[in-house]
């Protein structure tokens, strides 16, 4: 018997059969903490600002000896990836760079390798996790059609989002129902009455802003389903420039409820990623969002970033030890809360969105951030180059 | 790839339903993909696009009584059944590609027909198996919860549920009882008088196969040269592993692609490996031509 080389812990347990979200909590901390080590150990050797901008903050991998010592790494403000190219990953395995598509003028700009977009693809696998039991796990396949309000993913190949829904169409058969720009409306609701009168589980993905458009457009022309216990709404990507638009969650999932006669709001999900961030946080039945066990998240306070305890809002910080192109240990520009168990049962913390900091608004904050920022030299970097 | 629809007949004249796929390049070997159990060819197409890529014409099939293309529905599976669509899909290679030998390729319960198979047909020149099952009895009784070697076939149900799929347990019963495909008894003496090379990639996490088994069956099976690659940490479904399935292919494709397998401590330099967005569009792609073949064929989903 000869041994092959060992796929690494991350691909594990991302990867392997058991659910990720029903580890014991002694198991998801072992996991959490050697998966983090395991990727900050890989950034270090081959990410050489990296290793410099921790050797300047004193930081050692030594020092993580506890999932609480987690909260001791240097974070890196999204801001940068906007500024520099910061790459752990040797240009020729790049697959692909994305970009946000954030309502500012300048982007985020990250560059994906293969594992880096595998172990993507894992994590949003792994989110069906969370929709079972209506979703079973070998029903995927062969039993749920999606119906996608987004480009497919070949006619895109820029902004994360849009890649990110149309990647489903790698767990599911999909159609997707933006073409040249053009939302079709008539038609995606056409396909949904079709699908669900085949027998076949549907799932509606697409920004909730595209949603509630196909909602209200079902709504104006009476449009009815039948068999809509197995239509199941997924949205994700936030309302971008239309947030002056939003619904409130409860107000939304109910006029989707109510429009399609769904049974019930837990039929509605939603999920968050960014582009920074290599995993997808994606709503249990009780609509709140699981950080998955190979992502360490914290609140900072705004004017220290240092963590702070639990129940207590600040910006939210990420460990993600499945980026393996670029160093995810990031900090963003997202208020919100953090709370230590669900009481759907899953283990590992949830994660409450409360507001995107306003750069005007939170002054105090942006200078915190400005000051981390400064301690990078990053290539393409410039230090007294104003956030705005 | 190119990938085309073939139609090779049983002996009982049920259509099994194959899929053709070209080498890129001048093709160096043949070789047929049996996918396992409750999978269908389309599930191990990255196995076809990896050794595609790397000169292998390669024939996948769905057996008869199984999910996919082919005649039957899962409910009557049978491992006859699957030898049977076996044997004509690598008559038709054989005669197709105008060779004398081929490899088979097989996962899971697909190997252990396998091994059958290259005991009595001395035509294929290499077995290797993904996870190959070598005690079939307990094997199922892991999957499905029925220990076939022990309950009167009067005490069976009416069906059993796997992976939401019913399916008759008769079937496998007969398979155990009549033709000793679950024993491990079974398998060594299959594996004894099959006079090729046999490669087992095994899962080291296996819930489903037993390594010991695995071990016994290939020291004993000793009709010609045994070779087990264990994958550490590894599981039995391993293709929703992309990152073992990376591991195992390079491996596999070495395997099949040299003489000597004894003498493979590392990766062919020049091995071709497909990308992350070409895995990706076949997925897709041949999601879209089953259901194209299926409406040509006539066949439910």
């Amino acid at each position: 018997v000869r041994q092959l080389p060992a796929v690494s812990l991350v691909d594990r347990v991302l990867f392997g059969k058991a659910d990720p979200y029903r580890l014991s909590t002694t198991q998801r901390e072992a996991f959490l903490l050697d998966a983090v080590r395991e990727a900050l150990q890989s950034h270090l050797e081959r990410n050489d600002p990296l290793s410099d901008f921790f050797t300047r903050r004193q930081f050692t991998i030594e020092q993580i000896q506890d999932v609480s010592d987690l909260d001791l790494v240097p974070l890196l403000p999204t801001d940068v990836f906007k500024r520099a190219r910061i790459v752990s990953s040797s240009p020729d395995s790049i697959v692909q760079s994305f970009t946000s598509s954030g309502t500012g003028g300048v982007h985020s700009i990250l560059a994906r390798d293969e594992v880096t977009l595998q172990r993507f693809a894992g994590s949003l696998r792994s989110c069906t996790r969370l929709l079972e039991p209506w979703l079973a796990q070998e029903a995927l396949d062969s039993r749920v059609r999606v119906v996608n309000l987004g480009p497919p993913r070949s006619a895109d190949t820029g902004p994360w989002f849009s890649y990110v829904m149309a990647l489903i169409e790698v767990l599911a058969p999909t159609q997707h129902f933006v073409h040249n720009g053009e939302l079709r409306l008539r038609e995606a609701l056409l396909s949904i009455r079709k699908h669900l009168r085949s027998g076949f589980q549907v799932g509606l993905v697409g920004p909730p802003a595209f949603v509630e458009r196909l909602v209200r457009f079902a709504e104006h022309n009476n449009f009815s389903v039948d068999g809509a216990e197995q239509l199941f709404v997924l949205t994700g990507g936030g309302w971008k420039h239309l947030h002056h638009q939003a619904l409130d969650p409860p107000d939304f999932r109910q006029l989707v409820v109510d429009t399609f006669g769904l049974n019930s709001p837990v039929q509605v999900r939603d999920g968050f990623n960014q582009v920074e961030l290599n995993s997808v946080f994606t709503e249990c039945e009780l609509h709140n969002k699981h950080v998955p066990p190979w992502v360490h998240a914290a609140v900072r306070d705004v004017n220290t970033l240092e963590a702070v305890a639990e129940g207590q809002a600040g910006l939210l910080s990420f460990l993600d030890a499945t980026a393996h192109s670029f160093p995810c240990f990031i900090i963003g520009d997202d208020l919100g809360l953090l709370h230590s168990r669900c009481p759907c049962g899953r283990t590992g913390p949830t994660v409450e969105f409360i507001r995107r900091i306003s750069r005007t608004s939170d002054e105090g904050c942006a200078m915190k951030m400005q000051a981390a920022i400064s301690t990078l030299t990053w290539e393409g970097l410039n230090p007294n180059r104003s956030l705005e | 790839v190119k990938t085309d629809l073939l139609i090779a007949r049983t002996s009982d004249d049920r259509r099994v339903a194959i899929w053709r796929t070209e080498s890129l390049g001048p093709p160096r070997k043949s070789a047929v993909i049996c996918p396992g159990f409750g999978r269908r060819m389309r599930h191990v197409g990255p196995i076809a696009l990896y050794l595609a890529q790397n000169g292998v014409v390669t024939y996948r099939f769905d057996p008869v009584n199984h999910l996919g293309l082919s005649d039957g529905t899962i409910r009557d599976f049978s491992l006859e059944g699957t030898l049977e669509s076996l044997r004509v899909t690598f008559e038709h290679l054989l005669k197709r590609e105008s060779v004398e030998t081929g490899t088979v390729v097989a996962a899971s319960l697909s190997a252990r027909t396998a091994f059958r198979f290259a005991a009595n047909y001395p035509s294929v020149d290499k077995i290797i198996g993904l996870v190959g099952v070598v005690n079939g009895a307990d094997t199922i009784r892991r999957a499905l919860g029925i220990d076939y070697s022990d309950v009167a076939l009067t005490a069976l149900p009416d069906h059993v549920d796997f992976e939401g799929h019913q399916i008759d347990p008769r079937w496998l019963w007969w398979d155990h009882h009549e033709r000793d495909w679950g024993s491990l008894q079974g398998t060594i003496d299959d594996l004894a008088k099959a006079s090729c090379p046999v490669v087992n990639f095994a899962a080291q996490a296996d819930e489903w196969v037993d390594s010991d088994d695995l071990r016994k069956a290939f020291e004993i099976g000793g009709g010609g040269p045994r070779s087990i690659f264990e994958l550490p940490y590894g599981e039995h479904d391993l293709s929703q592993n992309p990152a073992a399935v990376r591991v195992v292919l390079g491996k596999l494709t070495d395997v099949l692609l040299q003489d000597e397998v004894s003498e493979l401590d590392c990766l062919s330099p020049d091995l071709v490996e497909p990308s992350f967005d070409e895995i990706l569009e076949l997925i897709v792609a041949e999601r879209e031509l089953e259901s194209m073949h299926r409406d040509e064929l006539g066949q439910a989903d």
